[in-house]
């Protein structure tokens, strides 16, 4: 159990450092900032997937389920243990978190609150300023935003697989998400997410089903 | 969890009357030696459009050897040996050792549901069983205290047609969620090796 406690703590860590924003300029290119906007999640979903989480070499398993409305910067997430155990059941509403379920270790909202940050990551779209992009030789695309004092880097290669990474001030990357194809439903099939550091560790989601939703009524309410 | 799912599933035997009180369930079940059975479990959630369902096979050897295996759409498997608990997950292609919390929650199910295992459910002190008779009959569990009550509000087993299977159980949580899981294909009394519940392949 007190492994647990670790890869919950671990969890929870690397989104808590605050920067200086540097200054920038922002792209203005139509071209490029057509490029670079996201493409993938769907702004009013639904998702299920199979996590692994992994932390010095010991895995943990779970079937996530993600309710998310990008507009209205809202999450829900439920983790369920494989036999169907809920384990986790807690909402994000602009920031504001309410935890309806959750069994120890999971219980603390330090975790739940990196725990969403990480889901906002991997499923919302990059926002901020588009401070650099361009076309690779390979064909790939390279694009850099600067949001609430984080920089992001993606990395759109041939193939469709995206690379996302996250930098801190001094430009030392703290986490790096890849999605890879295909879509399903606006989806990534499989994303990595890998969080760098003492205290790293990853996850892996591969995708069961997923559907856009008209509205959440009642989806973020216990 | 799942210890206490299988425990509570066992058939008991195949004799007429073997639901009409709690001394003819505890004498069909010691006469059960090994089962293994086909499961589909079907878990159901206000948030979920349609029902998340997960298939597998399990196989129970007493006095407490348990192999509770997920073929999808996780491949997972629970092997309970002796006093030895351990849980494996399919991942990036190999099986590895699973060290989440409901292996934790396992084991303390195990714990606390060791005394059903004779059939006599008065003996455990987290439920409170009540017999309900009809077509078909249940056995209905309460949790007794309120630790346990914060994550399961309920368990029926409902008793098949056939004498001596329990058709499926019904377990339902706070907030309305709950957890179906119906059983087929069921073998009683078949020899099981012990790799079956020491070997994760």
């Amino acid at each position: 159990m007190k492994y647990l406690l670790l890869v919950f703590l671990a969890l929870t860590i690397t989104s808590c450092r605050t920067l200086t924003p540097p200054p920038h300029t922002v792209v203005t290119d139509p071209y490029l900032r057509e490029q670079c906007a996201p493409a993938g999640s769907p702004a009013i979903f639904r998702a299920v997937h199979v996590i692994h989480a992994t932390i010095h070499g010991k895995t943990s398993s779970f079937i996530g389920i993600t309710i998310g409305d990008v507009p209205a910067d809202s999450l829900r997430a439920t983790l369920l243990s494989v036999e169907g155990m809920v384990l986790l059941d807690a909402v994000d509403v602009k920031g504001h978190i309410t935890i309806f379920q959750a069994m120890y270790p999971l219980d603390s909202e330090i975790f739940v609150r990196g725990l969403f940050d990480d889901i906002k990551f991997m499923f919302f779209p990059l926002s901020g300023d588009l401070v650099s992009a361009k076309v690779n030789p390979d064909g790939s695309l390279t694009c850099a935003w600067i949001d609430n004092n984080r920089e992001f880097k993606k990395n759109a290669g041939p193939s469709g697989e995206l690379v996302v990474s996250e930098y801190n001030a001094d430009h030392r990357e703290m986490r790096q998400v890849k999605l890879r194809p295909p879509l399903m439903k606006g989806f990534y099939k499989q994303m990595r997410m890998e969080a760098y550091g003492m205290r790293g560790y990853s996850l892996s989601l591969d995708l069961l089903e997923s559907e856009p939703l008209e509205h959440v009524d009642g989806l973020f309410s216990r | 969890m799942l210890a206490l799912v299988f425990i509570l599933m066992m058939p008991a035997a195949v004799h007429a009357g073997w639901t009409e009180n709690w001394e003819s369930i505890r004498q069909a079940m010691v006469k059960v030696h090994s089962i293994s059975a086909d499961f589909t479990q079907k878990k159901n959630l206000r948030i979920l459009a349609r029902p998340l369902v997960s298939t597998g096979r399990f196989y129970y050897r007493a006095p407490g050897d348990l192999r509770w295996e997920y073929s999808s759409p996780l491949k997972n498997v629970l092997l309970v040996h002796g006093d030895k608990v351990a849980m494996y997950v399919w991942n990036n292609g190999s099986f590895t050792k699973d060290e989440g919390p409901q292996l934790e929650a396992t084991r303390i199910v195990m714990e606390q549901i060791a005394t059903w295992l004779n059939g006599n459910f008065h003996d455990n002190r987290a439920f409170t069983p009540e017999l309900k008779p009809g077509n078909p009959a249940s056995i209905v569990l309460v949790p007794a205290r309120d630790a346990l009550a914060k994550f399961i509000k309920q368990i029926t087993l409902r008793l098949s047609g056939t004498p001596g299977v329990i058709s499926s159980i019904e377990i339902l949580e706070p907030q309305g969620s709950s957890t179906v899981i119906e059983f087929s294909h069921i073998s009683l009394n078949t020899e099981i090796s012990d790799t079956t519940f020491e070997r994760v392949k």
